[in-house]
């Protein structure tokens, strides 16, 4: 396979794309995220179940469309839990920082952990949007809490 | 046989590599390359003769003008139309369109009318009917297509019936590639009284076209599709529907004498050409034909039934993906619009970028079109004089190997 491909669709992204984590529908979530991309089709449903404490003890995620937004919501939905709502906020700006400009603190990075390694998509503009549909959304439904 | 080593090097952009790769332009349904002639037209008009047409007394004015209205004549030889005031000057198809269903339209359609369109248009031959069809009461009407993409006339007389008033058919699909039995339309149309408009956005660039022997009352294409620059289009218009047909746009150039209350129009066609042309890019469009001339209508349309048999044949290699339209390469032009339901377009589209292919991915401005496919969005490669079988096999190629990249679990 040829290298460049790669630098677009690594390792992580594929392999959450080929075999999205926590897809499933669960029971009687505390907040439901969805979004389209009319431009692709892309499409977000993302469900969270939360603890009493606010923190989040439950995901699932059942998007459809590209690799990108596909990746992008399967590792969100593994990123958050043990996550209080607060952490949630903190986290989306740092990846939003990432994503949209061009350094992150050191620091603050570290907390992005393996988000990291959608970076990459920055080298294809026109796809950061898909990456980011899944946080869109969920920022969207958290803000309203 | 078209010498395409020889083609080929007519047009600089060929020649640049994309993500280290040669570049295989398949986009070209959505505009094509241009040829030096036609780039060096352009700096020739600006360093040369610059300056307004039909207003100065100046050899400059006169000079442009003999130019822009050189171009127009070539434009109305190129379509078979008997006369050049039958060429309005516009930005694209899309304008041509616009300005048939604001004038023509609003004067003509009445309460109860029905307008006809089909369900494989070009959004820019469908809202603006919608908005017509809303503002004059009238009823837009869909004919509907078969599953291999070909228009489903079974019921054509109920569609075209006594209170069609236009009928207005897009010639080559933009996402299917279907070419449609428009003489059947046209005549059909006439029968009960209606005009008959076509877009041939997609096919006046690639088959010849003759309005004198279809008949059309209007016809519009793009100069971008056809090797010419953007901005600039054409809209054909009958001459005796011209006459009577009031302008679109208004202010200078279009006029012939105003006072303070009221203008009388100019002459035809320069009653629908409001304010200063684009007087260059028309210029162009007229190399762009010279240089489609040149190498023949029939050799293009000949060369692209060729390359689209033997893309179809070597699709038959990829399982996994469902390629939309007629699969006989006589109703289709060269256009292969594909989807697989395991990677999303967007995908094949990076990747194929990644290996120096342009293709589009999308819902190509036919959006109720892919929805009815049930579908996202397709992946569509479109062919020009330029493509070779060469480029077709490393696509089918590097297709095959995005299609594994994806699918395949570790
Ligand atoms: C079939 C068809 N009609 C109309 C158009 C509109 O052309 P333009 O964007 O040049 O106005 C297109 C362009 O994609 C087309 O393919």
């Amino acid at each position: 396979m040829s290298n460049s491909i790669d630098q677009i669709y690594d390792e992580i992204i594929l392999d959450h794309c080929k075999n999205p984590r926590n897809n499933r529908k669960i029971h009687k979530p505390n907040i439901i995220c969805k979004a389209v991309n009319s431009f692709c089709g892309d499409e977000v449903n993302i469900e969270i179940k939360l603890s009493s404490k606010k923190i989040i003890t439950l995901t699932g995620s059942k998007s459809l469309g590209c690799a990108i937004n596909q990746a992008s919501s399967s590792m969100l939905s593994e990123v958050l839990y043990g996550k209080s709502i607060e952490e949630v906020f903190n986290l989306y700006n740092i990846f939003n920082c990432m994503m949209k400009e061009n350094t992150v603190p050191k620091k603050a990075s570290e907390q992005l952990g393996y988000l990291k390694n959608l970076k990459i998509i920055k080298k294809n503009p026109i796809r950061i949007k898909c990456c980011l549909l899944p946080w869109t959304a969920l920022i969207n439904e958290i803000e309203k809490i | 046989m078209l010498d395409i080593k020889k083609i080929r090097n007519d047009f600089p952009i060929l020649s640049r590599e994309v993500n280290n790769k040669p570049l295989i332009y398949f986009d070209n349904a959505a505009t094509s390359q241009k040829p030096i002639s036609v780039i060096n037209s352009l700096t020739e008009f600006y360093s040369k003769y610059n300056s307004n047409v039909h207003r100065g007394v100046h050899t400059l004015s006169m000079e442009s003008t003999d130019l822009f209205e050189e171009a127009r004549n070539r434009v109305a030889k190129f379509i078979n139309s008997k006369n050049s005031e039958s060429i309005i000057w516009t930005r694209n198809s899309t304008e041509g369109i616009n300005l048939v269903s604001n004038s023509w339209g609003r004067k003509n359609i009445q309460p109860g009318d029905e307008i006809l369109v089909t369900a494989m248009e070009h959004h820019s031959n469908l809202v603006p009917w919608q908005i017509l069809a809303d503002i004059n009461k009238a009823k837009l009407v869909i004919l509907p297509i078969n599953n291999d993409g070909t228009l489903n006339l079974d019921e054509i007389d109920t569609f075209i019936n006594s209170k069609t008033k236009i009928v207005s058919a897009v010639h080559m699909s933009n996402s299917l590639g279907t070419i449609n039995p428009i003489q059947e339309l046209c005549s059909k149309a006439h029968k009960v009284g209606a005009k008959f408009m076509l877009d041939g956005a997609q096919s006046v660039p690639h088959i010849p076209t003759d309005v004198a022997d279809i008949d059309c009352d209007f016809l519009v294409f793009s100069g971008h599709k056809m090797l010419g620059p953007t901005g600039i289009g054409v809209l054909y218009v009958k001459p005796e529907i011209l006459e009577e047909m009031d302008p679109f746009l208004t202010g200078g150039e279009m006029v012939l004498e105003v006072s303070y209350e009221k203008a009388k129009w100019n002459e035809l066609p320069m009653k629908f050409e409001a304010g200063t042309p684009n007087i260059a890019d028309a210029i162009a469009l007229g190399e762009a034909i010279v240089y489609l001339e040149n190498i023949g209508m029939q050799n293009i349309r000949n060369h692209e039934i060729e390359l689209t048999e033997y893309a179809l044949s070597k699709f038959k290699s990829l399982d996994k993906l469902t390629l939309f339209g007629p699969l006989d390469p006589l109703i289709r032009g060269g256009i292969l619009s594909f989807h697989s339901e395991d990677i999303h377009p967007h995908d094949i589209g990076t990747f194929l970028d990644h290996e120096g292919i342009a293709i589009r991915t999308g819902h190509h401005c036919t959006m109720p079109l892919i929805r009815s496919l049930n579908i996202p969005a397709t992946s569509r490669a479109s062919f020009y004089i330029y493509n070779t079988k060469d480029e077709i096999d490393y696509f089918i190629n590097t297709l095959g190997n995005a299609i594994r990249y994806f699918t395949d679990v570790k």
